[in-house]
């Protein structure tokens, strides 16, 4: 019997820590766009080269609707504040190919108890990353509208976020009802909280990236370019921890809340 | 010798292009004179290859014949590549097959460019062709085009992996091709690189591989899900 709970100990590590649980990756999410009605270049879309064309099928595709291996024309370099129809081509962006939202200016998380460092950093609304995530999830934006189709393409039917699983995961343009972002979290604001955030220089992460543990530190693990606090901090937009709500890890009993704040 | 020397080319190309034949024909490649009105040898391959006195000059030369370009590039520097290893010592300019493919692609060189001559054209009617102006959307800019393209000509090996662990083992990942055969096989040059060709294959049929994309079109996004684990 001993054995046996023994076996089963071994088998329960080994299966956790297993290379991508069966749960995890783009193609177990809601990300997992290659059926999804809206896209052209899903399964059930006319696939071709243009809304209403069929040559050069092109079929279930997951990642098209945000990256592009070529992007031709684009303005979407993390920070960078130009926004709208694609202008010029990157040099730091993911390959990005989402037209980008509109909007200029988001309300913001107003605090309770923030840092007023951070909290003034927040209220200059989000950059980086979080711009890309937003260019769907602001709700501003037509999921289809990525690579050459936009407004102007023809058979192009738009969808908003507000229309997709009743508007669940559309955090609209006021912010001020969702976790702060796109601030500076580093030492410095751990100690002006009296460590009420761990200090991200030292504090682990808890993270396992493609089946290992990374060893690593809030900062090297979860802040973009190792300073800013962004929707990516906690969100994994490819699941690779397979967690509810595509969390960087799971937060059974806030294990991703208690990764920051000392509570 | 010599004999030698082809038998080898003939593997290699054979390696790294899939076993399938009669493809290219009423592609953009084909570049016989129906569809290359300026190909006077009405040739489909005389633009890129040739059986003798090709240019020896470029590593793993497939027997080319095709002008190189000279062109200087701005590379994608990237948002994770960067950090993870991806620029190293050995990322600092297109090589290999790429350069190849860019001779065409970048713009700079005529399409109908060999070995610093221009090809045959109608009565000299047409010049220099270039990718430019007549085939806009698959000209890869060399201020722009590689700075905003997936990046070319890096060493995809386990010590990139165990730098990113969000790319799968190139040398133990098996390719949706059917063949049976890894990354490292079928996609990555002799040097262990990533190039062009690894998602391109310059000889497939576009009605099904549309630009050329691997695995039947990047259905599924197969092919970038082979070397990314997401």
């Amino acid at each position: 019997m001993k054995y046996i709970k023994i076996i089963l100990l071994i088998v329960l590590i080994v299966s956790i820590t297993e290379k991508g649980n069966a749960q995890s990756g783009i193609t177990n999410s809601l990300h997992n766009f290659s059926s999804a009605s809206w896209n052209q270049w899903g399964s059930n879309g006319l696939g071709g080269t243009s809304a209403t064309s069929t040559s050069g099928r092109i079929g279930g595709q997951i990642c098209a609707p945000c990256h592009a291996p070529h992007v031709y024309t684009s303005n979407v370099s993390p920070g960078s504040s130009v926004i709208g129809p694609m202008t010029s081509a990157p040099s730091n962006a993911p390959l990005w190919s989402h037209q980008l939202s509109a909007v200029t200016s988001y309300s913001t998380y107003s605090g309770y108890n923030m840092d007023s460092t951070a909290l003034a950093q927040a209220a200059g609304g989000p950059v980086g990353t979080s711009k890309l995530c937003l260019s769907c999830h602001d709700g501003t934006v037509s999921m289809n509208y990525y690579r050459t189709f936009s407004a102007s393409t023809s058979g192009i039917k738009p969808i908003l976020m507000s229309a997709i699983n009743g508007g669940a995961s559309n955090l609209g343009t006021d912010l001020r009802n969702d976790h702060p972002i796109s601030f500076v979290y580093d030492q410095g604001l751990s100690q002006r909280t009296n460590n009420g955030v761990y200090d991200p220089t030292s504090h682990a992460s808890g993270i396992i990236l493609g089946g290992s543990a990374t060893n690593g530190t809030i900062q090297s693990d979860l802040l973009e370019g190792g300073t800013l606090l962004q929707c990516t901090s906690c969100h994994d937009p490819h699941n690779g921890a397979g967690a509810p709500h595509m969390l960087v890890k799971s937060n059974t009993a806030s294990a991703l809340c208690l990764t920051c704040h000392n509570k | 010798m010599k004999f030698k020397k082809s038998i080898l080319v003939g593997t290699i190309l054979l390696g790294i292009t899939p076993l399938s034949f009669g493809q290219i024909a009423n592609t953009a490649h084909d570049f016989t004179l129906s569809r290359a009105h300026w190909n006077l040898a009405n040739e489909m391959c005389n633009v890129c290859h040739a059986p003798h006195n090709t240019d020896v000059s470029q590593a793993h030369n497939p027997l080319w014949i095709h002008t190189t370009t000279q062109a200087n590039y701005t590379l994608y520097t990237g948002y994770t590549f960067s950090t993870k290893g991806g620029v190293g010592q050995q990322y600092g300019t297109p090589d290999g097959s790429s350069k190849l493919c860019l001779s065409c692609h970048d713009g700079t060189v005529a399409i109908n460019s060999v070995n610093g001559a221009v090809l045959d054209t109608i009565g000299g009617k047409f010049g220099s062709v270039m990718m430019g102006t007549t085939h806009l959307n698959s000209t890869i800019s060399p201020t722009t085009g590689l700075a905003g393209s997936h990046p070319i000509s890096f060493v995809y090996d386990q010590n990139l992996v165990g730098k990113d662990p969000l790319l799968n083992n190139p040398l133990t990942t098996i390719t949706p091709s059917g063949n049976g055969v890894t990354i490292a096989k079928e996609l990555l040059d002799a040097n262990g690189k990533v190039q062009c060709t690894s998602c391109h294959d310059p000889h497939l049929n576009t009605t099904t591989n549309w630009k050329y994309v691997r695995y039947n079109n990047n259905v599924g996004s197969q092919l970038c899900l082979v070397c990314h684990n997401k």
